[in-house]
Parts: C-alpha cells; structure tokens; sequence
C-alpha cells in the first residue's frame, strides 16, 4: 500500500524546508550588522577553519565574526528552540494550547535569582547561574507542591506555578525596590526585558548542557506527548506510564526554558505563538510538531534579534519586539486563520 | 478473553460507592451494564481499568489478577473506548487511531507501517478508512465515536471496555454504532459496556447487569432480567415491556408522562 508510506510526507517536507531556511537565516546573519561583511566572506570565514583558504577579507572581520556575531547567531536560534519546543511540550501534557514555558514558574523564578544576584553585585557569570539555579527550584517547588494538592493533578500543577510565581514575582519587585536606583535597578529592569547583546561563547558553553539534556528526551519522547494531550486516564488504558512520562517531559521542559532564560533574560510570546504557528504548517501530531516547532523557534528569534540589532540606531531589547511582533501577528492568526489548529 | 470481577468494593473517604460486586463478563459476548446516575458505573469501570488504586476485592483477565499485569501489558489485554470527546489539538483521525498502537512500541518509539497497518485495519472494521485524513473534530460525532473504537482495535486487545458508547450521538448514529459493535462481539472481541438505554440491552447484549446503589441487584439474559419492575427499581419510573415481531423485538416504554 503506497499510501501508507505517504502518510506525513508533506509534513517531513515542510520541517527539511524550515531546516534550509534556518540554514540560509544563519548565513544571512554574520552578513548582518554594524560592520559589514559580506556573504561571500562570511562563507570564505566560516570555511577557512576547515579548510586553508587564502584570506580575502581583513583579521577584523574574522574577529567580529566568530566573538561577536556567531556566539549571538548561536544564543538566538537556541533560545528560540528551546522556548518554542518547551512550549509545546507544556501545551500538550497540560492539553492547553494557551500553556507557556514559564507555566510552572520558570521565568519568574529565574528573574527573582537574576535580581537577587545583581543585589548583591555578583559577577555576570554568577548572575546567570543564579538565575538558572532559581528557575530549577522555583518550578522543583511547584511540582512537589502539588504532589501534595488533591483532586486533578494537572489543575494542581497549574494552581502551584500561578501561586508560587506570584510570590517570586513580589520577591522581585522587593528587591528592585530597595536595589540602588543608579545602577543596580537599571541592571535588573534590563535584564527582566530580555536581551541577546553582549552574547559570548561562555554563555552557549554554560547553555548548552542543560539544553541538550532538555532537548533531546523532548524530541525521542515527542509522539507520545500526543497521547498525554489526551488525558491522565486515556493515556494509562493504553499503555502510558503518565506519571512517570508526564514527570520526564516537565524536567526536560523545564532544564531548556531554565537555560534559555538564564542567559537570555525574559523573552515572552515565543513558547506560546511558535508551536501554535507550527501546528497551522504541519499539524497537531507532535512526532512533525517538536521538530517543526525547534526549527521554526529558532529562526523566528533569529530574525527577530536581527531586527532589534540593525533596524534601529539604539538595540531594543529582544523581549520587547517579540511581544511587537508576536502580538498582532498572533492576532491576525486568530481572526483571518484556518481551521487546522 | 474472560473478565472476572470478585467481591469488589471501593470507598472514597467518607463514601462508599461499590459494595461487594462479582460478576463475570464470558468471552465473545456483549454485557451491558444499566444502572442510574451516580450508582457507580464509571467507578466500577475506572477499578476493572486499574485506573483507581485502593479497592478490595480482585479484577481478573482469563484467570490473572489485573494488578500483577504491567500497565503496558494491561493495555494489549483491555481497551478503553471513552465517550466522544474534543482533544486539546486537532489530530487526523490517522492519528488518533495510531496513538492505539502505542502499548506494542518501545519507549522512544513511533509508529511505522507495521502500526499503520494495524490502524487501518481498525478503521476497515469500522467501515471509515475514508476518513483517514480528515481531522477528527470536523468529523460527526458518530464518526467519532467509531475513530475511538478504531483505536481500541489498533491497540490489539480483545476485552473493550466502553463507557456509554453512543451517549451523545442521534438516533440514527446510535443504531450504526450498535451495529457495529455487535459485528466485533461476532468476530470474537468481549465486550462490556455501560448504557442508559434498556432497548439497547434487549437489542443487542447477550447479558445484563443491573447495578443500583453500588451494588448488583439483577445478572442474566436481557429477557429474563429487565422487566417494568427492574426499570421501577433502577430509575424509579413506571415502565411497559412489550413485544414486536412476534417477539423478536422487546422493548421498553415509560408509561408516566
């Protein structure tokens, strides 16, 4: 039966063109910036450190390459991918397409560790370890919360990351009120909007792991978060250890938007516009939808920082052009969209 | 594939809801169980499924104790059909059928041909292949309710368990659905399912529980068991048992309007 074989081939060909251009939005961005470079060298650069080419372009250029441009290119498409795929993943395992990365607290509690350690005037280094560490606990919190909640258990999780959010969101709004307003307040507004700049290889170095760790159970595990979506006791008659599933894919979940966060601040509307844009392209069935979802997370981010680094004179911080952009467009979607999602 | 329920009960704090069930559902055949709102049907259900833990009594398949078989195990022995329902996300019915096939796969598994045979197998026994691509929810809700019967016939196992099948569908879905289920008893699936409709029972179960208050008060053939005292008993109405075709047809009517 040829037709059997055909089943989801439209879908494999939409995530291997989202694939190239993800490809070709890279090399579009070293081309991109301040000091220009052209795609030809950008291509003559990148090729060099594999093969000996004779230079063609200035020691300059090498440099602003890989130690400016390449450590930010990086950061944008894996914050981008691990926002979006996070998001998917809490919108399935909670069957609420409105579920976002930050649904159990991962946000809020990484913005309380960022603030904390810009209080007690802590390296940069220090900052995003804080923050990552404070993400973790916030959402370790939350899941051991409900544990403890009766009744429905994803209602339960869902409760404890509203409340226990709450309460790390008043925990940053105290220590902005008493962080010195000259240096320390600009620091902690800054960062809470979110922002790639000043990207280097040390934070992809520190991101990387837990992402990676996070990323990879999400995309072996991706077909039978469908069968999450359906619910606890569904799930269970056929098969489903969802306790056990349902706990891997939160710390999956969790370790990616942890890592995202910390080295990138809040970036807001991606975990929630991506997977949703993703579903209209290749449907709700999570074994195209992960992948889809990572690679379009990631170029969605990489054109949007391109944007908030060369449209305007002042960088505007990332966080705010994805809300922006992701806003009205969400919008659109929701009035002119299709039935398919 | 015998399912035997002993000396079943269940309490939640402060409520009991079953008291001493036994029962048997004999393979190859169709058992229906009538009972109110609230009597404990879907408790009962959840205890055979292992989906509530903490009740006395035993669940066993051909002989074995439901609670030393492995969930994934469990699931290639029963399966579940639920009332039609809306998923969060709008899944093919292709999809839907496969998330069936899901017991028989390794962990980090997907389905491949193999299950996709399996699927559409399910969906030929139903008679809905067509309606392999099309998205579940903008099918009808007879349709659905055959897609999820679908799965359980992909999932491989030979007890289903359905709660209320036709709950929600019109008159004419109601009688397609029936059908079809009883064209799966005649190929040897057992089936035990929950309704609230007494001319279901006589029309195409081979066997009746009557279950009020979280206990057994009838168990036999349709015809012996379900008469305007049982109605009166289970629902408190007044009800008529009548004949048609020479008796080929029975069925019950409220006579208090």
């Amino acid at each position: 039966m040829e037709s059997l074989k055909n089943h989801g081939r439209k879908e494999r060909l939409t995530i291997i063109a989202m694939a190239v251009a993800l490809v070709a939005g890279v090399l579009l961005s070293f081309a991109l910036g301040r000091y220009p470079i052209s795609p030809g060298e950008t291509v003559g650069i990148l090729l060099s450190r594999l093969f000996p080419i004779q230079p063609f372009w200035t020691e300059r250029m090498a440099t602003v390459l890989f130690n400016v441009r390449l450590p930010r290119i990086l950061l944008a498409c894996l914050v981008g991918c691990c926002l979006s795929s996070a998001g998917a993943a809490y919108q399935g395992i909670f069957q609420n397409p409105m579920a976002a990365p930050d649904i159990l607290g991962a946000s809020s509690g990484a913005a309380f560790g960022a603030a904390l350690a810009i209080l007690s005037g802590a390296s940069t280094r220090m900052i995003t370890l804080s923050a990552f560490f404070f993400s973790l606990l916030t959402v370790a919190l939350v899941w051991l919360l409900s544990q403890r909640a009766r009744g429905k258990k994803i209602l339960g999780l869902v409760l404890a990351g509203i409340m226990v959010s709450s309460l790390f969101s008043a925990g940053t709004s105290f220590i902005k009120l008493v962080a010195d307003p000259t240096n320390q307040l600009p620091a902690i507004t800054y960062w809470l909007m979110g922002s790639l700049s000043g990207a280097k290889m040390s934070d992809i170095s520190f991101a990387i792991i837990p992402m990676l760790i996070g990323l990879i159970p999400l995309m072996l595990l991706r077909w039978r978060i469908n069968i999450l979506s359906l619910g606890d006791d569904e799930a269970r008659t056929m098969g489903v250890n969802v306790g056990r599933l349902r706990l891997i894919v939160i710390v999956s979940a969790t370790l990616v938007t942890s890592a995202a966060v910390a080295v990138s601040g809040t970036i807001g509307w991606v975990g929630l516009v991506i997977p949703h844009l993703s579903r209209k392209l290749v449907g709700s069935n999570y074994r195209h939808l992960m992948p889809a979802t990572m690679l379009f997370g990631a170029l969605f981010l990489l054109l949007v920082d391109n944007i908030s680094r060369n449209l305007f004179a002042v960088e505007i911080p990332i966080g705010i052009l994805t809300a922006f952009i992701g806003a009205p467009f969400f919008l659109h979607l929701i009035v002119k969209g299709d039935a398919r999602a | 594939m015998m399912l035997e329920v002993k000396n079943l009960s269940f309490s939640y704090p402060h409520r009991q809801v079953l008291r001493d069930v036994s029962f048997a559902v004999p393979s190859g055949r169709l058992v229906s169980l009538l009972g109110p709102n609230g009597t404990g049907k879907s408790t009962l259900f959840r205890c055979i499924l292992n989906l509530l833990s903490g009740f006395q009594g035993t669940v066993s398949i051909d002989g074995t104790d439901t609670a030393q078989i492995r969930l994934a195990k469990l699931a290639r022995l029963i399966a579940y059909i639920p009332q039609v329902h809306y998923p969060a996300f709008n899944y093919t019915v292709l999809d839907m059928v496969l998330m069936g096939t899901s017991a028989g796969l390794p962990a980090f598994g997907v389905p491949g041909l193999k299950e996709t045979e399996r699927a559409y197998a399910g969906l030929a026994q139903m008679g809905i292949e067509g309606l392999a691509e099309r998205n579940y929810m903008q099918i009808s809700g007879g349709e659905q309710q055959l897609v999820l019967i679908a799965r359980a016939l992909a999932q491989d196992s030979k007890l289903l368990i359905m709660d209320e099948p036709t709950a929600s569908l019109d008159f004419g879905n109601q009688v397609r659905v029936m059908q079809c289920i009883r064209s799966l008893v005649e190929k040897g699936y057992t089936i035990f399912q929950a309704t609230h409709n007494p001319n279901q029972a006589f029309a195409y179960s081979d066997q009746i529980i009557a279950m009020q208050g979280g206990t057994i008060i009838a168990n036999g053939a349709p015809q012996e068991v379900v008469n305007a005292q049982l109605i009166d008993e289970l629902y408190g109405i007044k009800a008529r048992v009548e004949s048609l075709e020479e008796g080929r047809i029975r069925f019950c009517l409220p006579v208090e309007i």
